[in-house]
């Protein structure tokens, strides 16, 4: 049986890299005693598929991983296992069986991050001149390397208000961190966006040259 | 806190290190009249790894009324974001300002991490002396593996532990308890502690120096080692931290026994840890099982003095086996000693690398050292692990090892190129790589070797010098551990308290994380040394049979005859039995019995 469960990383846990997050679950599904099933290689491992990385210190409301389990689970009680086995800031949402063939780190080509807060006019302003622009550079660190890059065909949706700010950007081959994305605004405002009050809250595949939750996708 | 907290983590390396929120927290909110601190002189990832760690903060926290959290040696580089954003040094559980806690406990496990006592304190903002800190800071306390000879930090410290926290330290904390809610001062309190075995107080005790810094008398009681009488029933936690991040030993260690039957001359363990107690098969069997479904970790470790010379390990291993399979795990042997190097377990672990450790290249010098392994061991269990299928075999080795001659270090040479021969007639080829691994002889307290000079620095290089030349052969890798720190780690193993002036200076130019070779600083040890007018040699030198040691005020069970014959005895080049042949009379079943 195929299952996919989506969990929320808050708090202490988004300071925790995607290895040892992966490392984690493991062991969450080891102590829940799920029968979860290994790869028949040399060096066995668990057969567990993952979301993409997230960056250090950004939280999630919206992690999956796939996992596949012998027929005998009982469904029902594998929220409340995984929850009973996990530390304390990694949360299951819910849990799904599946029948198709889903990868997320292959499908999934954007993500919906949410900031909230007070902000200013002038904030508001800046989101939306970035949403009207045709161009938006921005500049980040990479291995103690100043890089600039073109990424406004990176930034798939904005909507701003004086609470929330709501950015949807690529992840995957082409891919925009939002740290970098937000680090960067920060440069350019007065008022500075908190990088962990940054929450993803949906995964998107592309079907039809549009943007689809890969929630709806899981049949 | 968290706030000011999460601030500065993004700038760091490894911010997880800093935040807890591991799987098997205890309750940090249920009622409490005592909050303990437990602080571990080097970083997360090494401190979370201490068996010893592991015991005393899930033993405070099942403790009713004491609450238990941990707190860590921060990086620089976190360090100094705490420097600029004015944040004390917090416990990784809640986030409290250490010098919020009724007691903090520094668990040192060797002489390289004294500087980072300080480190942390200065961190927390609490003078370092005892006699400058008030009633309105905690008390301060030390223990762990290296307070066989506490005196050159003994200033720091209100309370030192002597011996195995499980009994002392929770006797100190019921004590404690009591006090607190009558009202008692923190001396008047100190002054209860005392009574308690393996409890000692530096402020009660007078030091007399002779002229050229030798003791001459040291007024105060003899503190006696506090030992747990029964190992298979003290206490083990199996619902232990599950760490988020990769720490050095990331996996379940299950301690077989303490002591060892061995006694190798040069060994502190190897009496230390006496009496021999070992843990029953069932016990271990039982704790792999709880710890492996309450930590998910997927391999066992084995720990102990010597791995090959428990009793039952045959048994153990097969039943663990089963444990293994059932449970997708792995299981590794650490510590083999040549001569318990059998087929069964060579068959049933990894085939990667062995370690093998003869200390020394000629038998000679062996018996000297009272390693009893012969030179056909050495060779029976190259072949056998050759033949297994190993790849690669790792040596260690001791220089400056007392009446060591050019003789010894190249007969090191000779057991290279004989292990490559052996290699070769099963293999017939040269692909076996071997690994040869030298450590410098420090004369450590509480050993038959603890009145032995330890040699110059310009022998230790002479020597380093000559294997370096010898082992430039094909496949064959030589590494050494430093001069410069074996030096330093032989002076604060048998200082006395003059050297606290040293170790202050020394972090107040710039030491710390001595044991890390690319922070360790010998020329800011050498300036701290001059600066307090202090020889280094004083401490090097060979100590008379009838001097005053800093440490002959606490009795470890081990008696001085004992070690004194020993001594002798390794002149001559005579060996000593095991333990596991008969009783050698050492003394240490003074303090508890030996499970022989």
């Amino acid at each position: 049986m195929k299952i996919v469960v989506k969990y929320a990383k808050k708090d202490s846990l988004c300071f925790v890299s995607h290895i040892d997050t992966m490392r984690a679950i493991m062991r969450t599904l080891v102590r829940a005693n799920l029968p979860v099933t290994y790869s028949s290689a040399v060096n066995h491992h668990m057969n567990l598929n993952c979301s993409h990385p997230l960056p250090l210190g950004v939280q999630s409301e919206a992690e999956y991983f796939v996992i596949e389990c012998e027929d005998t689970v009982n469904l029902a009680n594998v929220k409340e296992l995984l929850n009973q086995f996990s530390p304390k800031d990694l949360r299951v949402i819910w849990v799904k069986a599946i029948t198709n063939k889903v990868n997320f780190c292959a499908d999934v080509v954007a993500c919906e991050y949410t900031l909230k807060g007070n902000f200013s006019k002038n904030t508001q302003d800046y989101f939306n001149n970035i949403k009207n622009s045709a161009t938006f550079t921005i500049e980040f660190i990479k291995r103690e390397k100043i890089i600039s890059q073109e990424v406004r065909n990176l930034i798939y949706n904005i909507n701003i208000d004086a609470n929330e700010i709501e950015v949807v950007l690529a992840i995957g081959r082409d891919n925009l961190r939002p740290d970098n994305f937000f680090e960067f605004i920060n440069t350019k405002l007065e008022e500075k966006l908190q990088i962990f009050n940054i929450v993803k809250t949906r995964q998107y595949v592309m079907q039809n040259n549009a943007l689809v939750d890969v929630e709806s996708t899981l049949l | 806190m968290l706030d000011k907290i999460r601030d500065i983590l993004l700038k760091v390396e490894k911010p997880a290190q800093y935040v807890g929120g591991e799987f098997n927290m205890p309750n940090m909110d249920k009622p409490c009249d005592t909050r303990f601190c437990i602080c571990f002189p080097d970083t997360y990832e090494i401190g979370m790894s201490n068996v010893g760690l592991k015991i005393l903060y899930h033993m405070l926290n099942e403790q009713e009324g004491i609450v238990c959290e941990r707190a860590y040696a921060p990086l620089y580089d976190m360090a100094q974001q705490m420097r600029n954003a004015n944040l004390p040094l917090f416990s990784v559980d809640t986030f409290k300002n250490i010098v919020d806690f009724d007691i903090v406990g520094f668990s040192i496990p060797f002489e390289l991490t004294y500087t980072n006592v300080l480190y942390m304190l200065d961190l927390a903002h609490i003078p370092f002396y005892a006699k400058d800190r008030g009633e309105d800071f905690p008390l301060i306390i030390a223990g762990g593996a290296c307070m066989i000879n506490p005196e050159p930090i003994a200033d720091f410290f209100d309370a030192i532990m002597i011996g195995e926290g499980e009994c002392n330290l929770y006797e100190f904390t019921k004590l404690y308890q009591q006090c607190k809610k009558q009202g008692k001062t923190k001396s008047q309190f100190l002054d209860l502690a005392q009574d308690i075995t393996g409890v000692y107080i530096p402020k009660n005790y007078k030091i007399e120096y002779t002229n050229d810094n030798k003791i001459k008398a040291i007024e105060g009681k003899t503190v006696k080692r506090a030992v747990v009488k029964n190992l298979d029933t003290a206490y083990y936690p199996t619902k232990i931290l599950v760490p988020n991040i990769e720490i050095v030993h990331d996996r379940v260690v299950l301690e077989l026994y303490r002591g060892c039957a061995n006694g190798c001359r040069f060994c502190q363990a190897c009496f230390y840890y006496r009496p021999i107690r070992f843990r029953s098969k069932e016990t271990l069997v039982k704790y792999a099982k709880e710890l492996i479904e309450n930590t998910g970790y997927n391999e066992i470790s084995l720990s102990s003095l010597s791995t090959g010379d428990y009793k039952d390990l045959e048994q153990l291993i097969a039943q663990l086996q089963v444990l293994v399979k059932e449970k997708n795990v792995n299981l590794a042997l650490p510590s083999l000693r040549l001569d318990t190097f059998k087929g069964e377990f060579a068959e049933n672990s990894r085939k990667g690398s062995l370690t093998f450790a003869p200390e020394a290249g000629t038998q000679r010098l062996r018996n000297v050292i009272n390693k009893n392994i012969t030179e056909q061991n050495v060779e029976d269990s190259i072949k056998m692990a050759v033949e297994q299928g190993y790849n690669g075999i790792k040596l260690y080795f001791m220089l400056g090892l007392p009446t060591e001659t050019e003789a010894d270090l190249q007969a090191i040479v000779d057991m290279v190129h004989k292990i490559k021969k052996i290699s070769y007639s099963v293999r017939h080829n040269n692909s076996l790589s071997i690994s040869v691994s030298t450590a410098i002889f420090i004369p450590k307290p509480l050993t038959p070797f603890e009145w032995e000079k330890q040699i110059s620095m310009a022998e230790m290089l002479e020597k380093q010098n000559f294997l370096i030349q010898n082992l430039r052969i094909k496949n064959v890798r030589y590494h050494w551990h430093g001069a410069e720190v074996s030096q330093i780690e032989a002076v604060f193993a048998r200082g006395n308290r003059r050297l606290s002036r040293v170790i202050e200076r020394a972090y107040n130019i710039g030491c710390g994380f001595d044991s890390w070779s690319e922070h360790f600083r010998y020329d800011k040890w050498q300036q701290a040394f001059a600066e307090c007018n202090i020889n280094i040699e004083d401490y090097t030198r060979a100590f008379d049979e009838t001097e005053i040691l800093p440490w002959d005020f606490i009795d470890h069970g081990v008696t001085k005859g004992y070690f004194l014959c020993e001594k002798h005895k390794a002149y001559e080049a005579k060996t000593t039995d095991s333990c596991l042949q008969h009783c050698n009379g050492c003394g240490v079943t003074c303090l508890g019995k030996c499970d022989l």
